[in-house]
């Protein structure tokens, strides 16, 4: 587990040295500059926080709601959805969006939404269908309301499929940020992409590390998320 | 009849419990002519049934898995609401009651447990008298209290988790969940049926000696007649469509099949199975003879052990004694014949000894 981190920073830190061994030209010292870097890598973050945030938020009661005995029939469509979003490439469904509502930050977490609604939502149904009839029989027939049974037992058992999901959501989002600056939402894909136009490998490089750096770094949270908020006792 | 053998247990527990925690007795429960029938299903699963079940008694349904046994057990507490008829506890309509609370009042035990496995065992017991709006400190003690009863010293299990638990442990705390609230009904379908024999005849035998001092009025599910025999105070023989073959005293139902149905259940081995209910404690001894080469069982047991001894030492007597080995004092003595005569008195007068041998002796 503490693996992780460590070996992450070893990485910048060879990254780090390696620049500093090259000789600069005007092009690539503008975009290598520190404060520059920082500005565009807290645009990521927060994009990918953002959007995660609301994946949850949308994916989860959706996944509730589709597993209830009501909602049955409507689930097919729900799960299609989500297919559907994960299914359109990503940069065409962030283009597309973009002609349809216009280029920012906002537009960029729809996009990304979209794309990372999937896996949480799978997850959740998975997660809840999977909780134990007989437990949920227990629980109705002691006094819980349907709610209670919900709250107490079924989410509280779901939650280590739900958190697998949210974590793969969130190294979904981060890796898909980097496209959000095509649509002038920022993140660390603008010097990936100058990098690649201008013929500056080393720009292409140092933003393609911090970018897969930060999305390793995201599963690691991810993974520590999931061993501390699963349930004792399962 | 609750409070009258108070053991060790139950005596410690006593001293640390505030407030009411001592066992109440049990409700009349009477089905009037409840049918379930499901949408699309050309005939009703439970088909007008109507049975009255005595305050704490035991009633097991038996009947072959699909007749609707269970059916009609959820209908008790409305997980399966009835299509229609009356379903009465202590006089009272229980479909008119919220279905949630009318819930919280009765126990309910089932045979895959149900612990909830993200809660301690503590919790597990609690759920119920917190729903009621017991305060920390009352189901505290309830649930030590409980935990003693059915022999999980609170110190020891009380802050596990259910799967640091045998099925054995489990299923205790699973009974200790449905008796936490006091509740005057029980339900229980097929409770011991997941474990081991030996477990089981255990886990039953510790649930009689609890009933015997509860008197909760239990209804029990089972597809397994010896269970049956075991366990109640009465049987309904359930046939297809939960309708009653036959409703009597076990050892009534073993004297008297009412029909072909009732005597195919039974299987073979009817009047054997009749001899294990009758207890050697009941039983009218000769003097005990004065030589004392004979083999010797305890007064705990039934005549049924009775016979065993006699044909697996080859003699036509044995010597009753006190003691669980039979090294007491010894009571008296039982024949071959006498056997015979219990079997062909007991059919005559079969709704008076029955009566008058509480589930405890048995």
């Amino acid at each position: 587990m503490a693996v992780r981190p460590v070996l992450l920073a070893a990485v910048l830190l060879t990254l780090y040295l390696w620049i500093h061994a090259q000789t600069l030209d005007s092009i690539e010292s503008r975009a290598l500059d520190p404060q520059k870097i920082r500005f565009e890598l807290w645009q990521h973050v927060q994009l990918s926080l953002v959007a995660t945030a609301l994946t949850i938020a949308i994916a989860v009661p959706l996944g509730v709601l589709l597993t209830r005995p009501f909602a049955r029939w409507i689930k097919p469509i729900g799960l299609g959805l989500g297919n559907f979003g994960q299914a359109i490439p990503s940069i065409g469904l962030i283009v597309l969006l973009a002609l349809w509502i216009g280029i920012g930050f906002w537009t960029a977490v729809i996009g990304l939404v979209a794309y990372a609604t999937l896996p949480i939502l799978r997850n959740t149904i998975v997660g809840l269908d999977g909780v134990d009839p007989a437990l949920k029989e227990a629980a109705r027939g002691m006094g819980m309301s349907r709610l209670a049974v919900l709250r107490r037992v079924e989410l509280p058992l779901a939650v280590p499929v739900i958190l697998a999901g949210v974590r793969t959501a969130l190294v979904l989002t981060v890796a898909t940020a980097a496209l959000a600056t095509f649509i002038d939402a920022g993140g660390l894909g603008g010097g990936l992409v100058a990098g690649i136009k201008l013929n500056r490998p080393s720009l292409s490089l140092t933003f393609g590390v911090l970018a897969a750096v930060l999305a390793l770094f995201a599963d690691w949270v991810g993974g520590v998320a999931e061993e501390v908020l699963r349930p004792r006792g399962i | 009849m609750p409070d009258t053998a108070l053991d060790s247990t139950s005596q410690s527990a006593a001293r640390q419990a505030p407030g009411p925690v001592r066992a109440t007795g049990g409700a009349t429960i009477q089905l009037l002519d409840v049918t379930k029938t499901y949408p699309g299903q050309a005939g009703p699963a439970v088909d007008n049934i109507t049975l009255e079940i005595s305050a704490g008694e035991i009633v097991v349904l038996v009947g072959p898995s699909g007749c609707g046994k269970t059916t009609t057990m959820k209908m008790i507490n409305r997980l399966i609401e009835p299509t229609s008829g009356k379903i009465l506890i202590g006089g009272t309509d229980v479909l008119r009651l919220d279905a949630d609370e009318h819930r919280r009042n009765v126990g309910y035990v089932i045979q895959q447990i149900g612990l909830f496995p993200h809660m301690r065992i503590a919790e597990n017991i609690g759920l119920v008298p917190r729903m009621l709006g017991w305060s920390r400190r009352r189901t505290a003690a309830r649930v030590e209290e409980l935990l003693e009863v059915v022999g999980l010293p609170p110190g020891e299990y009380a802050r596990r988790y259910p799967r640091e638990l045998s099925g054995g442990q489990q299923q205790r705390v699973g009974v200790a969940r449905a008796l936490a609230a006091d509740p005057p009904v029980m339900l229980m379908d097929e409770p011991f049926g997941a474990t081991d024999p030996i477990t089981r005849d255990r886990l039953q035998n510790e649930f009689l000696r609890l009933q015997g001092e509860m008197g909760k009025t239990i209804v029990f599910v089972t597809h397994d007649f010896d269970e049956a025999l075991k366990m109640g105070d009465r049987i309904a023989v359930l046939g297809p469509r939960s309708v009653i073959a036959q409703y009597d005293t076990p050892s009534a139902i073993l004297a008297a099949p009412a029909n072909d149905y009732v005597s195919s259940f039974i299987g073979s081995g009817g009047q054997l199975k009749r001899l294990g209910l009758m207890p050697l404690r009941d039983a009218v001894l000769r003097p005990a003879p004065a030589r004392r080469d004979i083999p010797v069982i305890t007064v705990e047991a039934t005549l049924h052990d009775a016979l065993d001894v006699m044909l697996e030492s080859g003699r036509d007597k044995v010597l009753v004694a006190e003691g669980e080995t039979g090294a007491g004092q010894v009571l008296g003595a039982i024949r071959m014949d006498d056997l015979m005569a219990a079997i062909s008195d007991e059919a005559n007068d079969d709704q008076r000894a029955r009566s008058g041998s509480s589930a405890v002796s048995r």
